[in-house]
Formats: structure tokens, sequence, C-alpha cells
């Protein structure tokens, strides 16, 4: 073999592979990517949101299972499939959590399932509800891997369908951080004087206000919702973008190859554009990698608020906001569960982060 | 000194763009504050009246020179009653400099107006209440992170890529992980819950509590242990970090080799030229930390029931008492500048290599 030179890309890449915990939380991110993709696929519970709820088994624990009568909607659906896999279904037929039934030759008696000991409904329905008069297809039992939450909802189908939110915001954020944080770094840093005392001025003035005080302060602003939540993270992160992108190109913008590229006569937009980002993007990964850990976790912060997604939208942070007072009474994990996945989504971007800095050799 | 004048001034041009984007944030909202105030049962003649009163039938931009006003130390102020710059009488703690026409020059504190929902109580006083019980919870949160941090970040550096080094990283890489709502969650319920038994604390609870026979307000310094340990958990991550990466450089630094080269021992070497050279880039960044605790403290406080700023914030946003919102915004602005101005001068102390520019 002959010596090949690499490039810093590969060179970094080669970096990167050899670290175990970056490769590893990089795996783990692209699964609880593509779960927030197909999460309507894997959820047990495929109804928009996952917010078939049965409070009759309100708060169940991990691994309950119960026989479920599912009662066809009336209503016509016109979804075409790929809507379906990816907002959940609509107008779901109604599920009823049974105890005992029996079949006869016109009617289907019932039992509706009743918690505590207690005696529950008993109801009769004509088999001409069910399409081929077939009831006992439409029985079946119904195993809730993660119990129920205190609506009756199946819990994992939640924690998968929340998984969205999360790996989104970070997403919408760290996108518009980047647009707005390189504009104005750019700016700044390039032309320095005025422009640069002005920009500086904005930074320090976001700067100084907290960041969850003012994502509330423009979530109040722009009314509640989880829109508005990823628009008001994207607006204060984007300071940490521009202080950093700024202070590059501040010590690029004297090296030679930006001279070389002014001698001959390049556009300030080419050289800004085409010479120095390319060579200060390692920081801004790196910064990146942050920003999205703090986009969710501001998100779940919010979300526990009560003022980032609504209801009925899975949510981490909400679940826990809904959840937690259960911790007392014996049900911890309806609380655990979407804050472990909180954890370990955050943690495995800043392994990542830290990888990448290590890597392509950033000083944190 | 006029390092110190420069300083100042810039905190005051950075307050002023604090105040704007407050008041214009605020503003936008899609509700009629008037009706927020009055709640479900207003009728137009008291809407008219609290529109008077609070100067919200004026265009944004006299708001926002009314709100100027109401803050600047040194104001303007109409001697017509019915104006909104009344200087009346239990509104603003003022004195007098002098007049000129129809207008009075005072000299006063800011003026933060008054709580929408707590029948016209003042947002200082609100905020005067609740201020020092997230200082001490804050106070508290930075000190164990700073005294354990350094501890931890010095053994980590000592046994790099050991197994300890390894396992206080982990720690650290998970405790900035925990949104901090969860681990209060999780703090209150074990320790307050599960091992109530042992630990004798209580789920939650504040520092000031009545007494059994609910007479007086006792201090319970009991209280502080969990959320003071909760809030300090981002902290002391990031101050592990900071050390310990801090002290590896300085590890390779010429002096240390000399110190070596003397024969002190490890001890004294970390003691006397490691540490107090490694600790600057932990000042700067507890600055940056001080102030987003008192807001992070809002869902320590809000879990724990703590009665501080961070709690004061929550239940306004459920009320959407915007008034305390904003007067809680502008403070804990107030004291992020100050803190910088504060920790540029430590900086200075600790490190005579920077320069006064």
């Amino acid at each position: 073999m002959s010596l090949k030179s690499s490039s810093l890309k590969q060179l970094a890449l080669q970096k990167f592979k050899k670290n175990f915990w970056g490769v590893f939380s990089l795996c783990f991110i692209g699964f609880v990517g593509l779960v927030s993709v197909f999460a309507y696929v894997f959820a047990p519970d495929n109804s928009q949101y996952a917010n078939q709820m049965h409070l009759a088994i309100h708060s169940k624990r991990p691994g309950y299972s119960v026989n479920m009568l599912t009662l066809p909607s009336a209503l016509e659906t016109n979804q075409n499939l790929f809507d379906k896999l990816l907002f959940g279904r609509k107008n779901t037929d109604t599920e009823i959590p049974i105890s005992e039934y029996y079949i006869d030759k016109e009617t289907l008696t019932y039992t509706e399932y009743a918690s505590d000991g207690l005696e529950g409904v008993k109801k009769t329905i004509p088999l001409s509800r069910f399409p081929n008069g077939d009831a006992s297809q439409f029985i079946k039992e119904k195993t809730f891997l993660f119990g129920t939450d205190k609506y009756g909802r199946d819990l994992l189908s939640r924690v998968l369908v929340g998984a969205r939110i999360s790996f989104f915001i970070g997403f919408v954020a760290v996108f518009i951080s980047l647009v707005i944080g390189v504009f104005m770094g750019s700016i700044a840093g390039y032309f320095g004087g005025k422009v640069d005392a002005v920009i500086m001025w904005i930074i320090n003035v976001t700067w100084s206000i907290p960041t969850l005080l003012l994502v509330i302060a423009i979530t109040l602003a722009l009314g509640k919702g989880f829109w508005q939540v990823f628009i008001a993270v994207g607006l204060t992160m984007w300071v940490e973008v521009a202080r950093v992108v700024r202070g590059q190109i501040i010590s690029t913008k004297e090296m030679q190859y930006v001279t070389a590229a002014r001698a001959l006569g390049f556009s300030d937009y080419r050289i800004i554009t085409k010479h120095i980002l390319p060579n200060i993007m390692a920081p801004v990964i790196v910064i990146s990698a942050a920003n999205f850990a703090a986009a969710i976790l501001i998100e779940s912060g919010l979300s526990f608020l009560g003022i980032g997604a609504q209801p009925p939208m899975a949510s981490w942070g909400a679940m826990i906001k809904d959840h937690y007072n259960y911790i007392i009474l014996g049900k911890p994990y309806l609380a655990l569960i979407p804050g472990l996945c909180i954890m370990s989504l955050v943690m495995a971007f800043m392994l990542v982060g830290n990888a990448l800095r290590d890597a392509l050799d950033v000083k944190g | 000194m006029s390092y110190l004048i420069n300083k100042i001034a810039y905190a005051i041009l950075t307050l002023f763009g604090v105040v704007t984007v407050i008041f214009f944030l605020f503003n936008v909202l899609p509700g009629d504050p008037a009706q927020m105030m009055l709640g479900q049962n207003e009728d137009s003649e008291q809407l008219a009246t609290v529109k008077q009163k609070y100067g919200f039938d004026k265009p944004l931009s006299t708001q926002y020179f009314y709100y100027l006003n109401d803050l600047l130390p040194i104001s303007f102020h109409s001697n017509q009653a019915e104006d909104y710059t009344f200087l009346r009488a239990g509104k603003y703690v003022a004195s007098p400099l002098f007049t000129i026409g129809n207008t009075t020059t005072v000299l006063k504190l800011p003026y933060l107006r008054e709580s929408f929902t707590k029948q016209g109580k003042k947002v200082s006083q609100v905020l005067g209440e609740t201020l020092p019980n997230t200082f001490v919870l804050a106070v508290s949160a930075i000190l164990i992170a700073i005294m354990l941090g350094v501890i931890l970040g010095i053994v980590s550096a000592l046994y790099k890529d050991q197994w300890l080094d390894k396992s206080i990283q982990i720690f650290s890489t998970l405790g900035m992980s925990v949104p901090s709502f969860f681990s209060a969650i999780l703090f209150a319920w074990f320790f307050g819950f599960v091992l109530h038994k042992y630990t004798h604390l209580e789920m939650t609870g504040s520092l000031h509590e009545l007494d059994d026979f609910g007479e007086a307000m006792h201090i319970k310094w009991k209280n502080l242990i969990l959320p003071a340990v909760v809030l300090g958990i981002r902290p002391l991550a990031v101050v592990i970090q900071l050390m310990r990466n801090s002290l590896l450089e300085v590890f390779n630094q010429d002096y240390i080799r000399t110190a070596r080269a003397k024969g002190l021992s490890e001890f004294q070497i970390i003691k006397k030229h490691a540490v107090k050279n490694a600790l600057n880039p932990v000042v700067t960044a507890i600055s940056g930390w001080f102030a987003s605790m008192l807001a992070g403290a809002v869902f320590v406080e809000y879990i724990f029931g703590w009665n501080g700023l961070g709690k004061e914030i929550v239940n306004a946003l459920n009320t959407l008492d915007l008034p305390v919102i904003m007067g809680a915004v502008l403070v804990i602005a107030v004291l992020f500048v100050m803190i910088n101005i504060l920790v540029d001068l430590i900086y200075v102390w600790l490190d005579p290599k920077v320069k006064l520019k």
C-alpha cells in the first residue's frame, strides 16, 4: 500500500471512529431518529398522538394485559397510507377493555373491565355492528409493555411518539441558530467597526437574559404551542454560534489566503462563504451538537411547565408533568421512563459533541 | 478606573437593550392586559379606569417611555393628577429634585409596577420577599459545586485515564444531561420519601416554615439540603470538567516542572502552584452560571416548594401576571450584568497577566 495523504476531514473521521462512546452515541441518535420518524409504525397504539384512552385501565403496571374489544368506527376515513404512517390514524375505533364476553347467534354480551374489585357494566350489542358479523376477530388480548398512563393510554406508544418533538426541536432550533448565528457572526467579525459594535450589543443583550426566561417570554408573545417553542429556542441559541463564528473570523481574517483572495479582487461575500467559513466550521459543528442537547433540555422543561407542546400531543417533558405525582403512589416508572429517555438522548448528543471536539481538535 | 467606568457604561447600555426587548416581547401579547387583570367579571367602566390607570390606552411608544420612566432612577413626572406619570403618594419611593413648569424631576428607586393578580401588591415587594430565598439557595448550590467540583476535578486530573477519572467523567456527563426538574423529582422521591426514615428530610419545604402551632415562622435549614444539592448538580458537572482540563494544561507548564525539580511534594505542587492558576476558567464559568442558576431554580423551587423567585415565576406564568415576570427577568438580567463586572475584577486579581484594557 502506498502512503496516501488524507484530507483533514478524513483524519477527523478516523479519529472519531476510534472513539467508542462517540460512535455508540451516534448510532443511538440514529436509532432514536428512525424511531421518531416511524413512530406510528412501531407504536402498538398508532392513533394520532397515541391518544387512545381507556380510563378503566389507567396507570396499570408494565406488562399488563387485558382483553380488548374494538368497536369499528362508523366514520369513513380517507387517509392515505403515507399520512397514516407519518401522522397516525385519525377517526380511530372505540376500544373497550373487557373482563369477560360471550357470543350468541345475534349478539355479543360483554362485561366492561373494572378495577379494584368492582363489578363491570354488562352490555349487549348486535353482531351486525361488526363487518361480516364476526365479533371474535375484534376481541384481542392487548399487552401494555410499559403499562398505561393516567388516562389509560399505552405508555410505550406515547414514549415513541414523544421522541419526535425532542428530536425535531433539536433540528429546528439548531438550524435557526446556525442561519442567524453564522450570518451575524460573519458580518460582525469580517467588517468589524460599527457593524461589529451593534451586533455585539445585540449579543450581549440576549446573553444577559437567561435562556429559559427569554424562551418563556417569546412563547408568551407568540402563543403556546410547539412551533412557537421551536422558534423561541432557535432565537435564543444563535448567540453562542455568532460569538464563536465572530471570534474565528477575526483570527482568520488576517491569514494570508484571505489576503490573497482579496488581492484577486473577490467579493466580500465570496471570501466569507468560499474561503473563510469552510475553514472555521469545526467549532461551529461542536457547538451545534451542544445546542442540540440544550434544545432538548429546554423543550422538556417548557413542556414540564405546560407551555411547550400542548395536549394531546405526546412530549417527554409533559409526560413527566402528568405523572410525577404518581412517583409516591408506587408507580414511579410513569415519570422515570420519559425522564430516562430525555437523559439518554441528551447524553448521546453531549458525547457526540465531545467526540467531535476531540476529533476536530477544537479547544473547548 | 476608566476601565471600570467603561464597563459600567456598557452594562447600562446592555440593560437598556434588555428593558427594550422585555417591554416589546410582553406588549405584543395577543390578549388585552387590562382584561387579563380584571378576569372575567369586568364591566366597560372598570376596564376604562384600569386602562387609564396603567396607561394601556396610550400608543405603544408612549407606553414604552412610561415604562422607561418608571424604571429610571432619575425620572420626570407630571403635576396633573390624571396623567400616568403623576407622583401619586405610595406609588413611587421618590425624593423630588427640581420642578420646571409642569414636570418634576425626581430621584427614585426603580418602580417595577404592580402585580396584576395580588390586589395591586408592588412587584418590587413580591421580588423582595422571594429573591433572598433564591439567593440563599443559589449561593449554597454554587458553594457545593465549587468545593466538590474542584476536589473531584483535581482527583480526575491526577488519575487521568484511570478508572477513578473515568467514573468521575461519566458522573459529570450524566450531571449535564439530566433535566433539573427530573433530578429534583428523583431526589425528592428518593431522599425525601424512600429514605425518609433515615434522612428525615421532607419532599417539599421552604426556608421559612410555620411551626407546628402555626404561630411563628422558623428557619429550617434542613429544607435547604436537597434543593441546593439538586441545583448544584449541573454547575458541579461543569466545574469538574473545567478544573480537570485546565489542571492538565497547567501540569505541562514549566513552573510545575521547576517545582518538581525543587523536590516539592506533589501535594505542595498542587496546593501552591497548580490550583490557583487552574481556577481562572472556573471563575469565568461560574459567573455565567450564577445568573442562569437563578433562572434554573425555577424547576427546583417549583418541585421542592421553595418560596423563591423561581416558584413565583411559575405562579405568575399560570396566572399571566406579566409585571411579575417582567420584573423577575429584569432583576435577573441586572444581577447577571453586575456579576459579570465583579467577575472581571476577580479575574484580574487572580491572574495579573490579564491587562486592564
